[in-house]
């Protein structure tokens, strides 16, 4: 409040009228002057720590010494390492590809309900976020576990039982069901602009419902597919604690090899090597991300001629 | 296949869904009634003295208090931050506004762990780890997104030609925005912080790394003692937090229903 004030009596005269004076008087501002302190928070507990992590990443080796790029060299050479990378990408795709496939149709129902089911809809897809993530993980813990409830029920018809906790497929079960809400509410949001009567068009044209689906609503939907699968995959790359309570350690993902290269084996470079290289894969894939959908958008934007 | 066999077929997927998202955590409130430590569901014998521990056990209610208290200063002091950040950017017209905007939804975007990690260097240099600051900072730079977006967005659906009105009217610029432009605000501000309330109080990742068997918070205690023990408080954790959310989302369910009834009366 006191900088508001403080800094609104101080910015209220006069502005200095060239073109750089503007642009330096505008730097000093209030309106930047009130983004400050959200600044110092980023810079010391984003910024900071950030830098840190590239820096130990080259000057921090597990011998007492090494070569600039040694820790990123080890990374990529080290057959495990490979083995987790690829691992991750597996699940990850199997992950969002999976949310995909449940959440488009739910999406695409969301929007042709009436507003009382739709509110239903959305309550359940909200619900298990208010639940919170260890309320969810812990749920899964009971469900999958080797004489869990889904076990008897898949013993009862002659199916299981399956060895599902303590595996990769145990993980994927968990990461769909949790990652659910984070595809079906940016789905939903991009269905909602389609306008239904370009189906109807279609239709009056000579179109079959597949073929107005296929050729007119998916492609129109197609930002928004892009846009969840996106959600789905990074939050899944980076995703800690499923794995490290569902999976096995023998299966374990490339964030719990970072964990345990700082906490267990105190290879801070290492593990700071590893957590670039996971930033930078995940910064790579939203900007080939915003990319693709914005291409889709102008695709949509042309079948409008 | 009939467009109305269709139909059907799509509310019976979708009903569904609806079972697979909200089903798997109804699980928490039989094994909280759990007569014995163990993971068997349904529990064989019952009983509630989970429930007693939960409030009895030094650890479990010291986790409980820590995550309170850091997530009440975090929704506090990120609702401030937040505000006046996302105030400044949307009005202002400094260069590099859009970097600041930016750096300041970055948080989201950088895996957590890279975060927790990172977080954890400072915190361990700083002899920081386990202290209520720390997790204070930590959550803070987690929250502050929610908050930005949020103020953001109820700043750009509100008509800035009020506030300029208050302006031309003799009121200072912070009259004017403590006057006008906050009260106007008022829904935006209190999801914001209902929201880094909620990013706080569920972070369990950075947590982890930054707590000390002195200082935990809740997730950080129960992510333990689902690694190390097998404790039935567990649930009665999770039942809580179901029952509060289950609540929340009671009320939000009648004030939209009504307001939807409204609507369709309007219309």
């Amino acid at each position: 409040m006191s900088i508001v004030q403080r800094v609104g009596h101080a910015g209220a005269p006069s502005r200095p009228a060239g073109p750089g004076g503007r642009a330096l008087a505008a730097l000093f501002s209030r309106e930047f002057a009130l983004t400050i302190p959200a600044l110092v928070l980023l810079g010391f507990a984003m910024g900071y720590p950030l830098a840190t992590i590239v820096e130990r990443s080259v000057t921090d080796f597990p011998g007492g010494s090494g070569a600039f790029l040694d820790n990123y060299k080890w990374f990529f050479e080290e057959e495990l390492n490979r083995v987790v990378l690829l691992r991750t990408f597996r699940t990850a795709a199997i992950v969002t590809l999976a949310c995909l496939l449940i959440a488009y149709p739910y999406a695409c129902a969301m929007t042709v309900v009436g507003w009382r089911m739709r509110l239903v809809m959305q309550a359940a897809v909200v619900a298990p976020l208010l639940v919170g993530t260890m309320t969810r993980n812990y749920s899964w813990v009971i469900l999958l576990q080797d004489k869990g409830p889904i076990n008897d029920a898949l013993g009862a018809v002659g199916l299981g039982p399956l060895h599902m906790i303590g595996s990769l497929s145990g993980v994927i079960i968990g990461l769909v069901q949790i990652s659910l809400p984070f595809i079906i509410l940016p789905l939903y949001a991009s269905l909602r602009e389609i306008d239904g009567r370009l189906m109807g068009a279609a239709r009056s044209l000579g179109a079959t419902p597949a073929q107005a689906f296929t050729r007119v609503y998916l492609p129109l939907s197609l930002p928004g597919v892009v846009a969840g699968s996106l959600v789905v995959f990074v939050v899944t790359l980076g995703s800690f604690i499923t794995p490290a309570l569902l999976g096995s350690p023998q299966q374990s993902l490339l964030p719990q090899l970072i964990a345990q290269q700082v906490n267990q084996l105190l290879a801070w470079g290492r593990g700071s090597a590893m957590g670039v290289i996971l930033l930078l894969v995940t910064l790579l894939l939203i900007w080939v991300g915003s990319r693709a959908s914005r291409g889709s958008a102008a695709l949509s934007g042309g079948g409008r001629r | 296949m009939s467009a109305r066999k269709g139909r059907a077929a799509l509310m019976v997927f979708c009903g569904l869904v609806m079972v697979l998202l909200i089903a798997p955590a109804l699980v928490a409130v039989p094994m909280g009634f759990n007569g014995r430590a163990t993971f068997e569901f349904p529990p064989q014998s019952w009983s509630t003295r989970w429930y007693e521990n939960l409030v009895t056990d030094v650890t479990w209610r010291d986790a409980i208090v820590n995550s309170f208290k850091v997530a009440a200063i975090v929704a506090i002091v990120t609702t401030v931050m937040g505000t006046a950040a996302a105030y400044g950017l949307a009005r202002g017209r400094f260069p590099g506004r859009g970097a600041v905007m930016a750096l300041a939804t970055a948080p989201m975007i950088i895996p957590i762990v890279l975060v927790a990690i990172a977080l954890y260097a400072i915190f361990l240099e700083q002899k920081m780890v386990g202290t209520l600051e720390a997790f204070v900072i930590a959550h803070s730079l987690i929250a502050l997104p929610f908050v930005i977006v949020t103020v953001t967005a109820g700043l750009k659906s509100l008509d800035d030609g009020l506030e300029r009105a208050a302006r031309t009217l003799g009121a200072s610029p912070a009259v004017a925005f403590f006057t006008v432009t906050l009260p106007l605000l008022k829904r935006s501000l209190a999801v914001a912080a209902a929201l880094a309330f909620a990013a706080s109080f569920d972070d369990v990742v950075v947590a982890i790394f930054i707590s000390s068997p002195e200082f935990q918070t809740l997730p950080v205690k129960i992510y333990s003692s689902l690694t190390d023990t097998v404790d039935p408080t567990v649930a009665v954790a999770s039942t809580i937090t179901l029952a509060i959310a289950a609540l929340g989302m009671a009320v939000a369910f009648v004030v939209m229903t009504k307001r939807g009834v409204e609507g369709d009366a309007a219309r």
